[in-house]
């Protein structure tokens, strides 16, 4: 039996986006008003982090980054997308400018190296989230960054693809390879566990 | 109302998007909040412009030389390098293979005539001196992909000019 493929698309943007006069307070150089928007952003930030870079420390840099770069970059922002999509699309900048830096096209051999693996708090539950995080943490990078973009964040091919940089096709096809091998992965974990 | 049918849609959909970052973060991002804002980004083309140009006048003049490059016995014995792939790196490996290359390139540059060697170096100045303007540019526009791009050329455009020069100061080697 060959079931639907509906995916989820959770309204991310209006889901928390940020108040004009916050945004505007920052803007001028208002810390109070970016450490709102530091305290209202940075679970999202922090998990999109984690799982693009499948790795705790790297994704502390990164989140890091992604606020100092959105604090200096903020008067410069001109509201042609939404606060929250302009802030996520600098995180993915900051993974991947990290991972080219480190010349590194696949993060999650971490786990192989006896890194910190991601076991990300709060990630646990009945439902077994820890399994399918380390599912995602271990596919080649391509695909796990449009999984973690459009599966789990909610954003569109053409948003994940110009956040990546990629054609809107290629983010496609990248989800077809990743859901393909996430379902090879959690079979194989059925089996074995 | 979305229905979820297939089990790993309905697994992502339910995964915790928010994750608590570790309370001590924030300090470390205000205590870097204070550092000076950057220039905007068209400094940065300008640069990358600078560069493509200067990267044709390069090429010409190593394979054009006035003088050929005087090449000392030792780096007879040296490995020649005929290709190398950044596409698919180990981690660590990127660093040290680029570090590799960076000593052989001066290695080779400092067998080279004064004024060939003051132009190399010219134009590797300028490369650095985009990529550090393009970085700059990104601080002011973070979420741009094409700033980032910019950065990932100018990184690859370094390691161009390195193995330009050391493909281009190969030994000949001469049938007697």
């Amino acid at each position: 039996m060959v079931l639907a493929q509906v995916h989820a698309v959770p309204d991310i943007a209006a889901a928390f986006d940020t108040d004009a006069a916050v945004l505007v307070r920052a803007a001028g150089g208002d810390r109070r008003a970016f450490e709102q928007i530091y305290r209202r952003h940075s679970g999202w930030v922090f998990g999109l982090c984690l799982r693009l870079a499948g790795q705790r420390e790297l994704a502390e840099d990164c989140t890091q980054e992604t606020f100092v770069a959105a604090w200096r970059g903020l008067s410069g922002f001109e509201r042609r997308s939404k606060f929250s999509t302009w802030l996520h699309r600098i995180a993915v900048n900051s993974v991947l400018s990290r991972r080219r830096r480190a010349g590194e096209s696949d993060l999650s051999e971490r786990d192989d190296n006896g890194a910190e693996p991601l076991t990300a708090p709060g990630c646990v539950d009945a439902a077994g989230h820890v399994d399918l995080e380390r599912a995602i943490a271990g596919l080649p990078p391509g695909a796990r960054d449009v999984l973690v973009l459009v599966g789990i964040y909610g954003y569109s091919h053409d948003e994940a693809a110009a956040m990546l940089d990629v054609a809107a096709g290629t983010c496609k096809a990248q989800l077809h390879r990743a859901r393909a091998l996430l379902s090879a992965r959690l079979n194989l974990n059925e089996k074995t566990s | 109302m979305i229905i979820i049918q297939d089990p790993i849609d309905r697994q992502l959909a339910g995964m915790p998007r928010e994750i608590a970052p570790p309370v001590y973060l924030w300090a470390g991002i205000a205590a870097a909040l204070d550092t000076p804002r950057a220039a905007r980004w068209p400094v940065a083309l300008a640069a990358c412009l600078v560069i493509s140009e200067l990267a044709v006048t390069l090429m010409w003049s190593l394979q054009h030389p006035v003088n050929p490059p005087l090449i000392a016995h030792d780096l007879m014995r040296t490995q020649p390098i005929t290709k190398v792939s950044f596409a698919a790196p180990d981690r660590g490996e990127y660093q040290q293979t680029r570090a590799g290359i960076e000593q052989l390139f001066r290695d080779r540059l400092a067998l080279l005539r004064p004024d060939s060697r003051a132009k190399i170096e010219q134009n590797l100045r300028i490369i650095r001196n985009a990529n550090e303007e393009i970085r700059r540019a990104l601080e002011a526009d973070p979420a741009s992909p094409l700033l980032l791009q910019f950065m990932q050329n100018t990184d690859q455009q370094e390691i161009d000019l390195y193995l330009s020069v050391v493909r281009n100061t190969e030994p000949v080697m001469r049938s007697t």
